[in-house]
């Protein structure tokens, strides 16, 4: 007998560092280096917590349950490769579109 | 409505000053010593700005006695907060109305029962102590137990970044969020950044 498989839902987070120049990859191994110390790697699989390549910049992607944990873990990254930084969230949306 | 977003803990520095304004708050507490005042040109790009910009002093005491000794003629135009050593000064902090704010720190004493019954004056953690703690597991878990049991039981609370630098500074709703986070709830807990924290400038304000 097939069961339905609940498709959980999607949040798009897209962020803007500061300073500007910062890279994509190392602002994205700075969150999930924090989210994984603060929620462990079994956390880490359940957030579904990602980085998405797109136009709009740096975009990671969660379930909607795990949004507030995600944005304490991105609130809390004070250094990007070795460099003070922090990362300020534009926009949080239910699609990629949205985060434009 | 639009809320008006406060810091009540940052460094007197004026570009963060215009860090917080980027960042869209309206209010800050800046952090001096004893007997220090506001600069006037600080004062100036503050109004310039839009920001409110109240001195904060913040007291450590280990001891009722000591509390009581530092609250004596204090001035009514600052913020005046204290950092508690004791389980009787956090009792004391709490419920005394001359206290702005109560610094909650990783050694704190645990705010119980008894501790709610007296709690009157808003607990503020800062993104600086949320930091240091996530090097200690045991200090993690206190702030951690600390904001889940002040928003079960509906305390006021004010989150603040205790910022030293412009890369300190965070947003509002992050700021928000975090504290939601912490204590395991789904939606951002904004008072503590917004009419909480706000209601303490205002008051400083009216004063002047």
């Amino acid at each position: 007998m097939s069961e339905r498989v609940l498709r959980l839902r999607r949040r798009y987070i897209r962020l803007a560092p500061y300073p500007e120049d910062l890279g994509a990859e190392q602002v994205w191994e700075s969150v999930r280096g924090l989210f994984t110390t603060l929620y462990g790697l079994v956390g880490l699989a359940d957030s579904g917590l990602k980085l998405l390549k797109t136009r709009e910049g740096l975009v990671l992607a969660c379930y909607h349950r795990w949004v507030p944990e995600v944005v304490a873990a991105i609130t809390l990254v004070d250094n990007v490769a070795g460099r003070p930084a922090s990362l300020d969230i534009v926009k949080i949306s239910g699609s990629v579109r949205g985060v434009r | 409505m639009t809320r008006d977003y406060t810091d009540l803990w940052v460094s007197p520095d004026p570009e963060i000053l215009k860090r917080l304004r980027a960042l869209g708050y309206s209010a800050c507490g800046l952090e001096l010593g004893y007997g220090e005042a506001l600069p006037q040109p600080f004062a100036r790009a503050a109004a310039e700005l839009g920001i409110s910009a109240v001195v904060k002093r913040i007291y450590r005491a280990g001891s009722r006695q000591e509390i009581l000794e530092k609250l004596r003629g204090r001035p009514g135009n600052i913020i005046l907060s204290v950092m508690p050593l004791s389980r009787e000064a956090l009792m004391v902090a709490l419920r005394d109305e001359r206290v702005d704010t109560v610094i909650a720190h990783p050694e704190m004493a645990e705010v119980d029962r008894n501790v709610l019954e007296v709690y009157q004056n808003p607990l503020e953690i800062s993104l600086a102590a949320v930091r240091e703690s996530l090097k200690d597991f045991r200090r993690l878990k206190n702030i951690v137990r600390l904001c889940q049991t002040c928003i079960a039981e509906e305390k006021p609370l004010v989150i603040s970044s205790g910022a030293r630098n412009i890369y300190e500074l965070r947003k509002p709703r992050q700021m928000a969020y975090l504290l939601s986070a912490l204590a395991g709830y789904d939606n951002p807990w904004d008072e503590a950044v917004s009419t909480t924290p706000y209601t303490v400038v205002r008051r400083c304000i009216g004063f002047v």
